[in-house]
């Protein structure tokens, strides 16, 4: 079920009603976990049987990896895992897409082969609920941290609503120890959870669906040759679709959680006034770029062994971070990109450390002593960002070089598509965005909430409430889910 | 036993036929209204939300059938802004900013020309009919449509006639389980209708797709109890002529047609 639909509405009601019940601590988890599956099991309940797979075998093989000496045997416990989670994560997003290129590879031989087309469906959330079980096992394979006590808080670490089906991905350190001591919302959380969760609404129902989607949509989905100006404009739009819509969501789960008295990690940190790239992934899904960090940047070698090992690492580990969001080359050129801009930047930071040029615009001090530069870096930052999402939302590279061309003025103008007041409302809501983030980069939401005088406060949340309502046309899923 | 309104408005129902001719569940009764215009219209546009709505309908999750569900009280009971004239977007595009040159936007119909009830029939408010300035907008979107459907290159006679082609199937399936379907070609007047007649020849059309299918067809045309109708906008009936119209055509789908009776709503 998706935040914004009468479903989650009731079903969280209920959910705040049985923890605030005077019930021992076991039975408000126990019933956590229950509503856990009942929300996930509202999108397709069978698929209910792979959460339990994964929980299950993650728990025993993890256990034992931290209990296990024996270094080959270790090995092949950490194997059965990654063959576990990763092999179902193949089979169900990748199953069609693997089929598909060995069908091209074996018909570039000379073999002619054309097998029936599988119809397997995407589960929701596989990406993010396989990831956070991944990095369990491996922490206990490095023995990071302690191995669950129990099965109960395992399941619940593993499925817990708020974060199952988009993330925040959440390691256990992070929300296990939560789990061990009774807690439900104080005041501050009940109003902090309640704020973020009209926020998070705001973002996605309002400005990403309402205001921006079907601009964006318009144009990624014309088959003609744009005029440069709507070809920009839907890719702006665009931009701003994909934060506020993730953004949005990830906002939301922080906030539901919090209604429940847990803490989840933030995930996002004003990306678009990010400067540089390095900077860029700390800000946009925090918690997947740490996760590719921790268990694949690192492990590759990370900066470690030289500057070629480096260089690998970052382009392997953007490539992948690529793939981890869509079965389609596309997604893994979206990716690729990325890492050549990381490329970049690394390139131009060890000159710069070589030439004994310590001065980065990316060091705060710099930033606050020439704020504009800082926002001319972020700026151009943003720009680049933008000509990757041209990957990230086109279904192939044909459309995505179409787009390009547009963008970019290589093909002759081709006849407008969007409307005055579609261009109208891009060209207000990017720039206040990207100024907003430039504003807000280096504090948080609740902060500011807190500064506000309880009228000012009042009126902005009524705001958010009464735009939520009237702009509300239907419930949109997340764009997040599909990964 | 009561009837079920599955007709979406301005769009083409063979996808809807289609579908329940798939449907190996459907043997009951069906009334298929016959618009020409969006009947034999293999335009996407036209079939984009009944192909959108089919696909909610089919893939819908337990979440969505409980949304649904919930929602049916609540609507029963609260005001609730009409998405299509109230809406944040609805209200941005009343403006009516300066169209620019050559992009298409969907004209806006008066709200009093569409409202609709809680079981789905829609209907155009006695203030719409008296105001001529309405009735007068809502010719010229029709107007503007049939303009727009010049621009495109006729329909071939080998795509009109794969369209008879797939309703025969879809028709034959459904009676083979014993189900029944009668056509009706509802009331439309004035300018509309006389462009209808020409670019719509009833025998190229209305008749063939009689003779073809083997259904029974009512079209207003042939009834005097249905012939004499003015539409205020040339295409739709008023509420109280629609309320006649069809305890008339109910009268012509009994006696003449040998339905059995069917259950006043």
């Amino acid at each position: 079920m998706v935040f914004n639909s009468y479903t989650f509405i009731a079903f969280f009601i209920l959910m705040l009603f049985l923890h605030n019940l005077p019930l021992s601590w076991t039975a408000k988890k126990i019933n956590l976990l229950l509503g856990s599956y009942i929300f996930y099991a509202a999108w397709n309940p069978p698929f209910i049987l792979l959460l339990w797979m994964s929980t299950v075998i993650d728990f025993y093989v993890g256990r034992a990896l931290y209990t296990q000496n024996n270094p080959h045997k270790k090995r092949l416990l950490l194997v059965i895992s990654l063959i576990g989670n990763l092999g179902m994560l193949c089979f169900f997003k990748y199953g069609t897409f693997l089929l598909d290129n060995f069908v091209v590879v074996t018909n570039v031989i000379g073999f002619d082969f054309h097998p029936a087309k599988p119809n397997i469906i995407l589960p929701a959330g596989i990406s993010f609920y396989t990831f956070t079980t991944l990095c369990y096992t491996i922490d206990m394979y490095k023995k990071r941290s302690e191995p669950v006590k129990s099965m109960l808080d395992f399941s619940l670490f593993v499925t817990f609503f708020p974060h199952l089906v988009a993330g925040p991905i959440v390691r256990p350190p992070q929300l296990v120890p939560q789990f061990e001591s009774p807690r439900t919302a104080s005041r501050k959380q009940m109003f902090d959870g309640l704020l973020l969760l009209s926020l998070g609404l705001f973002m996605k129902v309002v400005l990403a669906d309402s205001m921006l989607s079907s601009t964006a949509d318009s144009v990624f989905d014309s088959r003609d040759i744009l005029p440069t100006l709507d070809a920009w404009i839907g890719v702006f739009a665009f931009s701003g679709q994909i934060f506020l819509d993730f953004a949005g969501y990830s906002t939301c789960a922080i906030g539901v959680a919090l209604c429940l008295g847990f803490v989840l990690p933030q995930n996002f940190n004003y990306p678009y006034a990010s400067i540089g790239f390095s900077d860029f992934w700390k800000r946009w899904h925090i918690t997947l770029s740490s996760w590719l960090r921790d268990y694949l940047y690192i492990p590759l070698g990370g900066n470690r062994h030289g500057k070629i090992r480096t260089y690998f690492a970052l382009m392997a580990t953007m490539l992948l971070g690529g793939l981890w969001h869509g079965a389609n080359w596309t997604f893994v050129a979206w990716g690729g990109l990325h890492g050549l801009y990381l490329w970049v930047e690394r390139y131009l930071k060890d000159r710069r450390m070589a030439l004994h040029i310590h001065k980065e615009p990316s060091d705060a001090a710099e930033v606050l002593r020439h704020p504009w530069i800082g926002f001319f870096y972020a700026l151009l930052t943003f720009m680049l960002i933008n000509i990757t999402w041209v990957f990230f939302r086109s279904d192939t590279f044909g459309k995505s070089w179409q787009l390009l061309q547009s963008m970019f003025c290589i093909a002759d103008a081709g006849k407008a598509l969007l409307t005055t007041s579609a261009i109208l409302k891009v060209i207000i809501i990017i720039p206040l965005i990207v100024i907003f983030h430039w504003f807000m980069r280096n504090t948080k939401v609740l902060d500011v909430a807190y500064k506000l005088t309880w009228f000012w406060l009042g009126m902005v949340w009524s705001v958010l409430i009464l735009m939520l309502n009237w702009a509300q046309e239907s419930g949109g899923s997340f764009i997040y889910f599909q990964f | 036993m009561h009837a079920i309104q599955l007709a979406i408005e301005g769009s083409c129902p063979r996808p809807i036929l289609e579908d329940l001719a798939n449907d190996p569940n459907f043997k009951g009764k069906l009334i298929i209204d016959v618009t020409e215009g969006l009947f034999f219209s293999n335009a996407p546009p036209n079939q984009e939300n009944p192909v959108k709505n089919l696909k909610y309908y089919h893939e819908q999750t337990p979440a969505q059938k409980m949304s649904f569900i919930l929602n049916h009280p609540l609507e029963s009971q609260f005001v609730f802004l009409d998405k299509d004239h109230y809406s944040l977007n609805a209200k941005l595009d009343q403006l009516e900013l300066k169209i620019r040159p050559g992009v298409f936007m969907m004209p806006i119909f008066p709200m009093d020309f569409e409202r609709c009830t809680f079981d789905r029939q829609m209907y155009m408010t006695d203030r719409f009919v008296a105001d001529t300035a309405q009735r007068n907008k809502v010719k010229s979107i029709w107007r503007f449509f049939a303009k727009m459907s010049k621009l495109g290159p006729p329909m071939s006679e080998k795509e009109l006639t794969s369209i008879f082609t797939s309703v025969k199937n879809a028709t034959n399936k459904i009676r083979a389980r014993g189900g029944q379907i009668v056509f009706v070609r509802t009331p439309s007047s004035g300018d509309y209708l006389q462009g209808e007649r020409m670019v719509f020849p009833r025998e190229k059309y209305w008749n063939r797709l009689l003779a073809e299918t083997q259904c029974p067809g009512i079209h207003f045309e042939d009834y005097p109890a249905i012939d004499h109708f003015d539409c205020p906008e040339f295409s739709h009936l008023k509420l109280k002529d629609a309320s006649i119209f069809t305890k008339e055509f109910i009268k012509i789908l009994e006696k003449q047609k040998g339905w059995e009776t069917i259950t006043k709503q």
